[in-house]
């Protein structure tokens, strides 16, 4: 049988000449039968449909996937969890903590007050200025009138939490475990300038005639209005600079005439030692993925990962199975998922053992590897 | 060169979240699957809607079992196994439609597609078997020909869009999936199930 034939009645475009011929062949004998079987068959499991974008979209939108059910047993077991876990730390109270949980604390005025945010709600300096609300997690800066003096406020967020500010001018920023920011309770007339160390994801009020500058370590992030995230932890030797939306212009405390330019979906990466300065287009869903609490992993090294975890879940770990940095992990996981589950879903895709203890995780080849 | 393992890596953490009940992920295999799928179910069902709306009641399927699915590979499967007995059941409550003007050979087209269906289910190795079969006949291609190929399955493209691309005509394009089913067809009279080849102990 021609397989030009065969392939036209495969794709429904045979005649129903060519089809008699077909169906012919096929009653000429078993063995012409079996064939057009394995044939077809195959031809079935390798075709696709010509189906395109809107008519698949819609398709799609049109399956209704149902909620989930109420399942008690659901409830039952997180009730289990929850008094186990209760136990535990009832059990765990007597030893000492490695790494202790600390407060979430607000200097202001060359530390002449210290305030611990989370144990108030509203911020006032001694004179007993309003300066700022809490609720939320959420810091909220009232604009001061300009017949006030400025007091210099310093945040700092410690690991295993974050921290949104709404600033005196309205802008917003996010602050990512094991991060400070430094700024004025009413900014100057010429400018709105910040320092950040750590991580913060910043949305800016639009102002044309007062540049909002964000100094990281011995870059300078100066933008109109926009939102983007700064990347400048002490230990790190690079400040990056990732934008997603509007446009900021980056200078390095050595260069502060030569600016480099960023466009939406760029990241800029500053080199701490030699003072380089370069731009990429890069996957800023990924730079700002921590502030919808995911961790995005796109080929990521294992070792920025365990950074991203210490950070985030505020825990020391102790790598005893070093070929595991060599490993380089791709998928998103919901940080609120803690700890444990997180190494679980981890570990399904490259077995390592883990003990987790007092916030001191140690990693193991895992004992049931093969050689 | 592309990372395979990392691919594989992000798949299976993709899959974790789908089991979990990632509406996302079901998007993300709807848009994988759906064409392979539908066109599965157009190769036995004469109407394209029908065909079309099986093809969508699998993935229906799929997303009520998906805490019975146990490895991403299995998903494809789980697709063709719902979509191949729903097509069975639809044929054998179908009556013959008048597609030909002889009637005998709309009878004997309808009983071969039932007979390949059922041949399909009691074999339930075929698919992997036929992938692996498939896969090694397309490395066996002529490069062109091997190209024109993957960008049609694998790709989805019509044959009008890879006629575009390659900038050749539509009727290469055909002559180049012609001569690749001449060469599957040759590929395939090896092809028999791993029970059967083992009950044959000199095939050449």
């Amino acid at each position: 049988m021609n397989s030009t034939i065969l392939y036209k009645y495969f794709n429904g475009e045979a005649t129903e000449e060519e089809t008699t011929l077909i169906f012919e062949w096929i009653d000429d004998s078993p063995q012409n039968k079996r064939q057009f079987i394995k044939l077809k068959t195959a031809f079935a499991y390798s075709t696709s449909a010509e189906v395109d974008q809107p008519e698949l979209d819609r398709r799609r939108s049109s399956i209704k996937l149902g909620k989930k059910q109420f399942r008690p047993w659901r409830y039952a077991a997180i009730f289990v969890l929850l008094i186990a876990s209760g136990i535990y730390y009832y059990s765990s109270q007597n030893k000492t903590s490695i790494t202790e949980q600390q407060p979430l604390v607000l200097q202001l005025e060359d530390a002449s007050e210290t305030i611990n945010i989370e144990q108030v709600t509203q911020i006032k300096t001694k004179e007993g200025i309003h300066l700022a609300n809490f609720s939320d997690n959420q810091l909220t800066y009232i604009e001061q009138p300009k017949s006030d003096a400025s007091v210099n406020q310093f945040i700092s967020v410690p690991y295993g939490k974050t921290l949104k500010i709404q600033l005196p001018d309205s802008s917003i920023v996010i602050l990512n475990a094991g991060s400070t920011l430094e700024f004025p309770s009413r900014f100057d007339t010429s400018k709105r300038q910040v320092t950040l160390t750590g991580e913060g994801f910043f949305d800016v009020t639009k102002n044309p005639s007062q540049p909002f500058i964000v100094l990281a370590k011995n870059l300078n992030v100066e933008v109109l209005g926009t939102r983007f995230n700064v990347q400048a932890y002490p230990e790190d030797r690079v400040v990056e600079t990732a934008l997603e939306e509007g446009s900021v212009s980056l200078s390095s405390a050595s260069e502060p005439n030569k600016n480099l330019l960023l466009i939406p979906g760029e990241l800029a990466t500053y080199m701490i030692n030699s003072g380089v300065l370069t731009k990429k287009t890069d996957n800023i869903q990924q730079k700002t993925a921590w502030t919808r609490g995911e961790l995005l992993l796109d080929n990521t090294a294992f070792t920025d990962i365990l950074k991203t975890l210490e950070r985030h879940y505020n825990i020391k770990t102790v790598n005893q199975y070093p070929e595991l940095e060599q490993e380089s992990f791709s998928g998103t996981v919901k940080l609120n998922l803690g700890i444990e589950q997180t190494l679980q879903l981890l570990k399904l895709d490259t077995d390592f053992d883990f003990t987790l203890n007092n916030n001191q995780l140690i990693l193991r080849r895992p004992s049931n590897t093969n050689p | 060169m592309s990372t395979p393992s990392s691919d594989n890596k992000s798949e299976y953490l993709l899959f974790l979240q789908f089991k979990k009940g990632s509406e996302k992920v079901f998007t993300h295999y709807f848009n994988s699957y759906f064409r392979a799928v539908a066109g599965f179910c157009e190769q036995f069902i004469d109407d394209k809607e029908t065909a079309r709306g099986i093809a969508q009641e699998a993935f229906v399927n799929l997303w009520l079992n998906k805490e019975k699915i146990e490895k991403p590979g299995g998903i494809p499967s789980f697709l063709y196994t719902s979509a191949r007995s729903k097509c069975l059941n639809e044929l054998k409550h179908l009556k013959v439609v008048r597609k030909y003007h002889n009637e005998t050979l709309a009878k004997k087209e309808h009983a071969l597609n039932l007979e390949v269906l059922e041949g399909m289910e009691r074999d339930s190795l075929s698919f992997q078997e036929l992938e692996k079969t498939i896969n090694q006949f397309i490395e066996e291609l002529p490069l062109q020909t091997r190209t024109i190929f993957k960008m049609k399955r694998f790709e989805n493209k019509k044959n009008s869009e890879i006629a575009d691309e390659l900038n050749i005509s539509v009727k290469t394009v055909e002559a180049h999936m012609t001569k690749a089913l001449g060469i599957l067809r040759k590929s395939l009279s090896d092809y028999l199930p791993a029970t059967i080849v083992a009950l044959i102990p000199h095939l050449s």
